[in-house]
């Protein structure tokens, strides 16, 4: 699938960003830079890594763009308590670095210090092992101030070579394999007893969220994947009194009766189906498996339809933003791109469900991994727009915030909210 | 530029005693003020506020600060009536490691219904004496046009001067 992207066309330096979008805070717009280009750890930086203090890379459901899986910081934190999930990018595609700078851990662009930063703390379950033998960071593992748990490492969609475009979990489950030993599944015992010993930890932790590949087997497409889910949140829930935990399952778009199974049978308390890129004609491109399992519509219909039995600001569906712009088939200007995406976002906030966005990160080993992520200035435009529409149509998204994923540059923008009804 | 906090400053801030109130202004401009906050003063002379609720005007104010450079004030004041004014700049939000897990345990352990939003660090630029006896020495000798006459008047009127 290898295509030659145009030249990029002159970009908005990051001071020149802030100064077009004074409305969006400059460690946002930050953050959303680095998540862009990418980070570069130098020596000086990797020297104040120290594993008992610090998470280092370990269970990722996805690659990084420098394609190494040696040890290093897991990502970072910003000085508002968000977080930037980084991907290490090769030193030649100008990716920010990670340096030490005046007795501090800096981004550096241009060789200037650009924001002041701090590697995500270690939790304490990091050091500890289950009692069936595995070192239960590779059971669950951990953000600032969230757990993951990521049980099933095989997207079934592979199987028929019909697998996302920009995704790489296949060959990240078998380098996870190879490399750390990462089972591709796990038992539900063993995130039990994980989740248990996490909570341990004061203070640490406010939410779980829950993910892995999609499963079409089942006497219903999709009901072993649904099946086992159950089995993980149950699990999980042993460890709280309450019916309810505060948590987030990004899974398939399941049907009205798979959702109320997970619903009543379980503790589950947000749901998301990412429906990866808002362009019917796109989808059918860059998910061609849910596309032919699912299908576009059917896809926005039964996110619709979670929002009924989840609630409104309990559902919402990501997408990879700047996959719209992939070539040959995508948009191929900015501006046309970002209004259809708010438009089809649009359609889905009326019916009270919420749109995120990740950066799209092409890495090597993704069918799009030759090409380029957008600009700046679309990533800050699509962050006001997601941003806006929640306000419009007054939908909470405190499941999926800084707090609970951090890896949302529109989401962050809603700490300003204050109260939502 | 951080300005160093006084001992006696340092000292009624620390007392249950004084009180202190901390001042933000939300994302439009609207004032907000929340009394006694838990306040103190780290080793590199920053104060630490700890905000116990995500969901506070008061947390969102200081994300407000954070982004976009907005001062807050911290007013102290002991009982005898001195008081201080501390403008400072938001430098920082702890949301987990050890500074946030010791606040945490810490409160935890002295109130355990109580729970921690964030551990915000605030950077003094500037600090005042906002007594009022400092205040009206201060008015009186350089604002002379300030004071109500009558407080200048002759308890017993004079004649007037050939």
């Amino acid at each position: 699938m290898a295509h030659v992207m145009k030249a990029r066309p002159v970009e908005l330096s990051l001071d020149e960003a802030c100064a077009k979008h004074p409305d969006v805070p400059r460690l946002v717009v930050v953050k959303t830079d680095v998540q862009r280009r990418g980070v570069y750890y130098t020596d000086a930086a990797l020297e104040r890594l120290d594993p008992e203090r610090h998470q280092t890379t370990g269970t990722h459901l996805f690659g990084v763009r420098d394609g190494l899986t040696t040890a290093r910081p897991e990502s970072l934190l910003l000085r508002d308590g968000s977080s930037i999930v980084t991907t290490p990018t090769p030193i030649e595609q100008g990716p920010y670095v990670v340096d030490f700078v005046d007795g501090r851990l800096a981004l550096v662009d241009g060789g200037r210090p650009v924001e002041e930063v701090e590697y995500w703390p270690r939790p304490d379950f990091y050091g500890k092992t289950t009692r069936s033998g595995l070192p239960m960071r590779f059971v669950v593992s951990a953000r600032p101030q969230r757990l993951n748990v990521f049980p099933y490492r095989h997207c079934h969609f592979w199987n028929d070579d019909e697998g996302c475009l920009f995704c790489d979990i296949v060959p990240q489950l078998r380098r996870g394999k190879d490399d750390h030993g990462v089972p591709a599944r796990l038992d539900p015992e063993d995130v039990r007893e994980t989740v248990a010993e996490a909570l341990k930890e004061p203070g640490r932790f406010v939410g779980m969220c829950i993910t892995a590949g999609s499963n079409t087997r089942g006497a219903a497409p999709f009901d072993d994947e649904v099946e086992y889910y159950v089995e993980i949140l149950r699990a999980i829930g042993a460890s709280f009194d309450a019916p309810r935990f505060p948590s987030q399952l990004i899974g398939t778009a399941f049907t009205e009766a798979q959702l109320e199974r997970l619903h009543r049978e379980t503790g589950l308390m947000a749901y998301t189906a990412d429906v990866e890129v808002l362009d019917e004609r796109l989808f059918g491109w860059i998910c061609p498996g849910k596309a032919r399992w699912i299908g576009y519509r059917e896809w926005k219909r039964r996110l619709v339809a979670a929002a009924k039995i989840f609630g409104r600001g309990r559902v919402n569906t990501g997408i990879v933003a700047g996959v719209e712009l992939a070539q040959p088939h995508g948009f191929t200007s900015e501006d046309g791109a970002l209004q259809a995406v708010l438009s089809e976002a649009e359609g889905l906030a009326a019916e009270g469900v919420s749109t995120v966005f990740i950066v799209w990160s092409p890495r090597p080993a993704s069918a799009l991994g030759d090409q380029r992520n957008a600009s700046l200035d679309y990533y800050l435009r699509l962050a006001k727009g997601l941003h806006g529409l929640r306000l419009k149509y007054r939908l909470p998204i405190e499941f999926d915030d800084y707090r609970h994923c951090g890896n949302h540059p529109d989401t962050d923008l809603s700490r300003l909210n204050g109260v939502l009804p | 530029m951080t300005v160093s906090l006084e001992p006696l400053l340092r000292t009624h801030l620390a007392s249950p005693h004084s009180a202190r109130v901390l001042a933000t202004t939300g994302p439009q401009g609207d004032p907000h003020a929340v009394l006694s906050p838990a306040l103190e003063v780290d080793e590199a002379g920053c104060l630490l506020y700890l905000e116990p609720l995500e969901a506070s005007r008061t947390q969102r104010d200081l994300v407000a600060s954070i982004w976009f450079d907005r001062p807050v004030a911290v007013v102290v004041a002991g009982c005898d009536g001195t008081t201080w004014r501390i403008r400072g700049r938001v430098r920082k939000a702890h949301v987990a490691g050890p500074l946030f897990r010791e606040r945490y345990e810490r409160l935890r352990a002295e109130r355990p219904g109580a729970d921690l939003a964030a551990v915000w660090e605030i950077e003094p630029l500037e600090v005042s004496d906002e007594s009022y006896a400092t205040l009206r020495a201060r008015q009186d000798a350089e604002r002379p046009f300030f004071k109500h006459l009558d407080q200048l008047a002759r308890k017993t009127p004079g004649r007037r001067a050939p």
